[in-house]
């Protein structure tokens, strides 16, 4: 099934980081396997690297990477409407930028967004707390960590990030995160 | 006690649980598609472990990156050790960790807190 609504976006993502001041550094639009989460963090990790981005920030934009891709792999829709998605990791003045969006269903998208807005309003000691709580509980999913992956992605970039849910239709939505990660 | 070799790859680490080289070790990146299948037969092989024993087993963590789902299954497998440790093995945790980078320690330090487990921490030469 094709999503035009996530073709037009990554046309425009690509759009808006291309100027001065401004990088593209890994960006991809197709489907989503394990071997895409590899190729695209290892690629990312080496054109940091190149470009001479400090070893923090390489490292935290790596972590942030794997949990966007790998959530893409495990939690997209459903196997008819495959796996589709955009990501793009760009350079914003002295900011990097990593940005995710994949289709998930309905019901997911309003889990997702109750937990993101939770988060949103944590500070970084709340937030390593609520980190240990979800650590602490042995209620996972067959598919991973109750959410553990979303507040790592929120202690990597300080919270700096943003979201959006779009409903396409009466079973799936786009989900879209931007986490933004300073070069210090 | 058998062995249980497993390759590493781009995405999960090397495993060696060889009780003939008494070698015991599980290093590289930490990110398997699915966490809980790739660390099944670890968990398989420490369920194995005869108990009481006699022999001392010093394992080692030498990650440098770990998935937030790794981190559950690797929860899982420590929680077994000190289920194993309480039930007469003798399983040595050396939690490896980079000084320059906080994150590998800070999982292990949770994971003391969490589970209850002494590991020995060691720096990586740097």
């Amino acid at each position: 099934m094709q999503f035009t609504l996530l073709q037009d976006r990554y046309s425009d993502l690509l759009n808006r980081y291309t100027g001065p001041a401004k990088k593209i550094i890994v960006s991809y639009h197709g489907e989503m396997d394990q071997d895409r989460v590899s190729m695209l963090s290892y690629t990312a990790e080496h054109q940091l690297d190149t470009e001479g981005a400090r070893r923090g920030s390489i490292k935290k934009i790596f972590n942030i990477l794997i949990e966007l891709l790998q959530n893409v792999l495990l939690h997209s829709a459903s196997p008819e409407y495959g796996k589709p998605f955009y990501f793009v990791l760009a350079k914003n003045m002295e900011d990097y930028v990593a940005i995710c969006a994949n289709i998930v269903s309905n019901e997911s998208a309003k889990k997702i967004k109750t937990t993101l807005e939770q988060i949103k309003k944590m500070n970084e000691k709340q937030l390593k707390s609520h980190y240990m709580e979800v650590l602490s509980n042995d209620q996972y999913s067959s598919k991973g960590g109750a959410g553990l992956g979303l507040i790592t992605v929120a202690l990597k970039c300080d919270n700096n990030f943003t979201f959006n849910c779009i409903t396409l239709d009466d079973n799936v939505s786009l989900f879209e995160l931007t986490a933004i990660i300073p070069d210090k | 006690m058998e062995k249980l070799i497993i390759k590493e790859t781009l995405n999960n680490p090397r495993v060696i649980l060889d009780p003939f080289k008494k070698r015991y070790e599980i290093s590289g990146k930490s990110f398997p598609e699915n966490t809980k299948a790739f660390y099944q037969p670890v968990m398989d092989w420490l369920k194995d472990l005869p108990t009481p024993s006699q022999e001392k087993i010093r394992l080692s963590i030498i990650l440098d990156y770990i998935s937030s789902s790794s981190v559950i299954s690797i929860k899982q497998l420590l929680t077994k050790i000190k289920e194993q440790n309480e039930h007469g093995a003798d399983i040595e945790v050396l939690w490896h960790y980079d000084p320059t980078d906080a994150d590998i320690k800070e999982i292990g330090e949770a994971f003391e807190k969490v589970i209850g487990i002494k590991l020995q921490f060691v720096s990586k030469l740097v």
